[in-house]
């Protein structure tokens, strides 16, 4: 978000709303209307004086509604834009325009009451739509007593609760009289999966955020009894299973049972449940959750009409399966939970892959508008150290506590300080300017700034000294306000010994700065895809629309992959063949890889027998889109497995169920789910499984309706808007039975008869069949990661899918930079998930093609080869595989920092054995001076001194 | 220094990312907690080498917290 | 991870109470628990007052500990070892504290006792400066004891260093190879009014 806020080329129009949408792709006009925030944010510097003199009261819509704030305010800390507002439904001065106590209390006179509604047209190429979802309405949650007792909640609400910045600064406590809840309940599918509101689709998302709120109120306190009431456990995503058992481990309990109803009860609440064996049970609580689903947005409708797309029957965005981020309207796209009800991994690959299409539609303008700053040259250094102090008052936020002229004067006393002096807000246009004048005046070489957050400021300042023809590496920023005036408030002696000390330590520190040169390295504008399934031809299409050409290799003598037979498979190799910035290797394998970001080379084979050959290519990324293959495990809960006419797996059904001519259906078939998976030989969800297996239900019912068909499972996980299969086959008829996993059902074969028994717990009996069929649902593994893995440096999870970077925000990229993966080698997923992230993996793969050069951050880390042993410790130990070993002159062992690959965390520096490497900016003689000047007040000026 | 209470020499090194974060957050909210901390901002806690915690007792500190 | 049984270990060696040191965790948005952690950093530490006394270690002897235990981990036996030991819990992917401790009890100890014990046998413990420039080479067993953290460092300024090094507890200055006097008194002469003046604006 942040990142969002400070590029150059993104302009963020907060409180806007849409009036209307007109054109072609390419060239729409979109009018606007901005409304006022009443506050100048170019003027505000969020110091929040005015929330604490504003006498009015509001509710805090942020918090959920559980908290007050003031009309005047801004939602948290780190929003962006990280200005404040008033809110217009309560100000006093708004709606009785009397009160405007805020303006003389606004130090830097931010506040601007004669701010109107502002009307703008936009002229755009490409819009996607991202609005989020919407609330479940409150008469869905009456039946829980929601609204009638302060103790159920929901579970946004419980969410604020948990969190350190909500109302109880993250105690969870009940509203009705703060106490501790001790018993804690959970009733999942609040609002989904219920005709009832209509909303027959399942939420996605509410089984696994309910289990993390779960598991969080279990940490705060230990002796919390929670229980989560489900219907199925629905946590198909990446290493979702896994975090479900850590959650019972730590004995949270899961119990499948429908809630009929909550009730006051004395203090307590009464939940009413029934269980499978259709037992009515009633047990007290202290707070019961609400895992209320993802409703469509409220404007959905608006949207629709008024850029003219089409929205499905449950009023979320329209999308195909093969394009899963276009709306129905060319040039619009659709991303996020609009998009269907979906997690956060999700929405942002979904955002990646619909900015990556949008810059592929408009790519004839790329680079056109593109804000580029430039800088004077950076002036000759002497060697003389030159610090120029600056100490801010921040308005009152640092001058009311901290006395600044005594810390400014005691900058002055020390060690090349060659200026000093005050400023009221050293943030300010203006200031700027005087901190460009003042460098000039006293030819300053280090600038020290003693004011708020360097995480806020310092690229502000470093713009600045920038302009002044100084290196932006030559400063150093004391944080004397929101680490030190604000949380002392009422001990300005003390605060203003700290902001001494603390400018004592950065000054020690700032007369050891150098200047960094800035690095940047060039990228190859080519592209390598690894893998010619749905997934990697998507990819390397989408990289060709977006102007790149790029090398697509597949291991088998065909393109196509496991879903060869679609007909959009076809399709795509059809596109793939003609596109000529699309080279195709087939019967290909990857051999080496060498380089970093911008500048692989690999060596690949290619061909069958007297043809094959070895290729070297070179290429600035890598896409890893290798897919996986079906499992086809030999024994299945506990059964030995022989796969014949008769056993056969859910996909080889679906095969004989398009069979040519001969459409036949079996008149009885057990389909058994979860066959090897999860925790049975395989320790995932192959997530895609029972949408496969359903689908095959329906198949069979469709040719044959008289046929039996029951279905063996443990979890049905038809989430999203398969659900509505799952609903249809049962009304169908297709039975669906649960199974436990210390009761498995089995599987036998005897004279050409099979027989299938399992305990049925509606009858709490057993029952034996003699089928005509058993369908397994047997998941599916990864191809061969391992070697892939090897050969890149990049990790695999326990599962052997590949590890992305970041599990939610960096959800296509691999830690090492450069390499980005898609599709089933990522995890199990249905096609238009691979196809969504196939577009995420191209449009992240493309941004360092479309610049051209990766720019390195000079706080990389930085290895001396005099000192150096080459004992290879930092290259095993760096997380980021930015260190490799290169032959200095006489041939011996040297490490080298692959700079473009560099986080800058610095765990090389602290595990070298001879002090040979050094961080930019956090050298170990800046830090050791830094600590030294901790310690001691010896830095009082010779020329004082004397 | 030392008058009638002791106050404690506390060194801190603070992530970037995260407790540095938090901290900044801690002054936004206006919590209010001793101050004693004197804090040096590394990018990572790896950057941490044992090495600095040694000099900062060598140098006089009573305590020190590395926060990540 | 291994830098807190590293520490822990070294201060335990020195007689030196591990609680003066803590590594602890909280994300950018756990406000409450950062202040939480340093109220209660603070709190202990004011409770086992200053540094060597609730251990019952006179001020000279703790300078002397202390620079035996800095040097311990600027050598580079120690830190091959610790490098090695952090390499190994990497690659086990098994970070519970009791497994990292066995890990480095089992792997580090000996080497921080060698190397402190070393150190007393060589008597003086501010020795340290001097040795870096072989540090270079390759005579391992010798450096391990010694290059000390400024290897690199002082090498360019090496009478500074040296100078701070000998004498700690001197509050006078005496980094003499420094620049810049001349220069920066005269500005400070011209400065103070001018800072003088903002001030009075202020008041304005």
């Amino acid at each position: 978000m942040v990142e969002a806020g400070r590029s150059p080329n993104i302009e963020i129009l907060t409180n806007a709303d849409l009036l209307s949408l007109k054109g072609q792709p390419g060239n729409f006009k979109a009018d606007i209307v901005q409304r006022p925030r009443y506050i100048n944010a170019d003027d505000c510097t969020a110091c929040g004086l005015c929330t604490t003199y504003c006498p009015r009261h509001q509710v805090d819509d942020y918090n959920e509604g559980l908290n007050i704030t003031r009309p005047i305010h801004i939602d948290y800390p780190q929003a962006v834009p990280a200005t404040y507002y008033i809110d217009p439904r309560s100000c006093l001065h708004l709606t009785h325009e009397t009160c405007q106590i805020c303006v003389p209390v606004c130090q830097s006179k931010a506040i601007d009451f004669s701010q109107k509604p502002e009307e703008r047209t936009l002229e755009i190429g490409a819009v996607i739509m991202s609005p989020g979802f919407g609330r479940i309405p409150e008469d869905t949650l009456a039946k829980y007593s929601f609204g009638k007792h302060p103790d159920v909640v929901t579970s946004i609400e419980f969410e604020r609760l948990l969190n350190p910045s909500g109302p109880f600064t993250g105690e969870v406590r009940c509203l009705s009289d703060n106490r501790h809840p001790h018993k804690i309940a959970f009733i999942q599918c609040v609002g989904s999966r219920d005709i009832g509101c209509d909303n027959g689709y399942c939420s996605s998302v509410c089984c696994m955020y309910a289990i993390k709120e779960a598991v969080v109120a279990k940490e705060h306190d230990p002796d919390a009894e929670i229980t989560i009431y489900y219907m199925d456990i629905r946590t198909q995503g990446k290493e979702f299973d896994a975090a479900q058992k850590r959650a019972e481990d730590k004995g949270i309990k899961f119990v499948r049972a429908k809630v009929a109803d909550v009730m006051p009860w004395g203090d307590h609440l009464r939940l009413t449940y029934s269980t499978l064996d259709g037992t009515h049970s009633f047990k007290a609580y202290d707070m019961v959750v609400l895992s209320v689903g993802l409703e469509s947005p409220p404007d959905a409708q608006k949207l629709a009409d008024m850029a003219g797309f089409k929205l499905n029957k449950y009023d979320f965005c329209n999308t195909d399966t093969f394009a899963p981020l276009a709306t129905s309207k060319e040039g619009i796209y659709v991303a996020g939970a609009f998009n269907g009800p979906m997690d956060i991994p999700e929405s942002v690959t979904q955002s990646s892959g619909a900015a990556g299409i949008a810059s592929g539609l408009i790519k004839k303008q790329r680079g056109r508008g593109i804000i580029h700053k430039s800088y004077p040259d950076e002036k000759e250094m002497g060697d003389e150290v030159r610090i120029g102090v600056f100490v801010c008052h921040c308005g009152i936020n640092i001058g009311s506590v901290v006395d600044v002229p005594d810390v400014s004067n005691y900058a002055g006393d020390m060690e090349g300080v060659v200026y000093y002096t005050e400023s009221l807000y050293s943030c300010s246009q203006d200031a700027q300017e005087v901190l460009k004048e003042k460098i000039k005046e006293h030819d300053l070489n280090r600038v020290v700034i003693a004011a708020c957050s360097p995480r806020t400021h310092e690229p502000l300042f470093q713009e600045t000294l920038k302009d002044a023809g100084l290196n932006r590496s030559l400063f150093e920023m004391v944080n004397i306000r929101d680490q030190c005036s604000w949380v002392h408030a009422n001990e300005p002696g003390a605060a203003t010994d700290k902001s001494k000390d603390l400018v004592r330590m950065a000054v020690a520190k700032a007369r050891h700065i150098q200047p960094l040169p800035e690095q940047t390295v060039p990228v190859n504008k080519i592209g390598l895809v690894i893998g010619g399934g749905i997934g990697g031809m998507t990819a390397a299409l989408n990289l060709a629309d977006q102007g790149f050409s790029c090398s697509l290799i597949e291991k088998q003598d065909t393109l196509g992959g496991n879903f060869k037979k679609l007909s959009h498979t076809q399709k795509l190799i059809d596109q793939v063949k003609k596109n000529k910035l699309v080279s195709v290797y087939t019967n290909a394998e990857l051999q080496q890889t060498s380089g970093f970001v911008g500048n692989f080379s690999s060596i690949i084979t290619t061909g069958k027998g007297a043809k094959a050959k070895e290729v070297t290519l070179d290429h600035g990324i890598i896409i890893i889109a290798t897919g996986a293959r079906e499992h086809r495990p030999e024994t299945a809960l506990g059964n030995s497995i022989k796969y014949s006419k008769k056993i056969v797996t859910q996909s080889e059904l679906a095969e004989q169920l398009e069979g040519k001519g001969k459409k036949r259906a079996p008149d009885s078939i057990v389909m058994v789910q979860c066959a090897g998976s999860r925790g049975d030989d395989l320790n995932y969800c192959s997530k895609t499984c029972c949408i496969t297996a359903v689908q095959n239900a329906l198949r069979v019912k469709e040719i044959n309706p008289d046929s039996q068909v029951i279905m063996l499972y443990r979890d049905i996980r038809t989430y999203g808007y398969a659900e509505d299969l799952y609903q249809d086959a049962r009304q169908k008829g297709v039975l669906f039975i649960p199974y436990e996993m210390d009761n498995k059902p089995a599987i036998a074969e005897k004279g050409g008869k099979l027989s299938v028994s399992f305990f049925d717990p509606i009858l709490q009996d057993d029952v034996s069949m003699n089928p005509q069929m058993v369908a397994l649902s047997v998941g599916m593994v990864p191809e061969e990661t391992d070697t892939l893995s090897k050969l890149l440096k990049v990790p695999v999870t326990a599962d052997k899918f590949f590890l992305e970077a970041h599990v939610k925000l960096r959800p296509v990229e691999l830690p090492v930079d450069g390499v980005y993966v898609c599709g089933l080698a990522h995890s199990p997923k249905p096609i238009n998930e691979i196809i969504a992230q196939a577009q995420a993996a191209s449009a992240k793969a493309a941004m360092p093609l479309v610049k051209g050069y990766v720019t390195v951050d000079p706080i990389v880390s930085n290895i001396d080869k005099e000192i150096c042993i080459g004992c290879k410790l930092c290259t095993s130990l760096c997380p980021y595989q930015a260190i490799q070993m290169v032959k200095d002159e006489n041939n011996r062992p040297k490490a080298e920092t692959i700079v473009a690959s560099c986080k800058a965390c610095g765990i090389c520096a602290s595990h070298c054995p001879t002090f040979a490497i050094s961080m930019g900016g956090f050298t170990n003689e800046q830090l050791n001076s830094q600590i030294e000047a901790f310690g001691k007040e010896i830095l009082v000026k010779e020329t004082e001194a004397a | 220094m030392s008058k009638e209470e002791y106050n404690p020499k506390v060194l801190g090194f603070l992530c970037n990312w995260c407790c540095y974060a938090a901290a900044d957050a801690a002054g936004v909210s206006r919590y209010q907690y001793p101050p004693n901390l004197r804090t040096i901002r590394v990018m990572c806690t790896g950057r941490v080498d044992p090495s600095f915690v040694l000099r900062g007792f060598v140098e006089g500190a009573d305590g020190i917290f590395t926060g990540g | 991870m291994g830098m807190n049984a590293l520490i822990f270990n070294v201060l335990k060696e020195l007689g030196i109470n591990p609680d003066r040191f803590s590594l602890q965790w909280a994300s950018a948005a756990e406000a409450p628990r950062f202040v939480k952690l340093i109220t209660e950093f603070t709190d202990k530490i004011k409770k086992l007052g200053p540094l060597g006394e609730s251990e019952g270690i006179g001020p000279d002897e703790l300078q002397a500990k202390l620079k035996k235990g800095l040097a311990a981990v600027s050598s580079r036996k120690v830190r091959m070892v610790y490098g090695n030991t952090t390499k190994t819990i990497r690659k086990e992917g098994i970070f519970t504290p009791e497994y990292i401790s066995s890990v480095i009890e089992e792997k580090l100890k000996k080497a921080i006792v060698g190397a402190l014990s070393a150190e007393v046998e060589e008597g003086k413990p501010a020795a340290p400066e001097k040795k870096r420039a072989p540090a270079k080479q390759d005579a391992e067993t010798k450096e391990a004891q010694k290059a000390p953290a400024k290897a690199k460092p002082a090498a360019k300024k090496p009478a500074e260093k040296a100078s701070k090094k000998a004498k700690p507890a001197a509050k006078k200055k005496t980094p003499a190879p420094l620049k810049a006097s001349a220069a920066k008194k005269k500005v400070v002469a011209n400065k103070t009014p001018a800072k003088k003046k903002t001030a009075a604006k202020k008041k304005n």
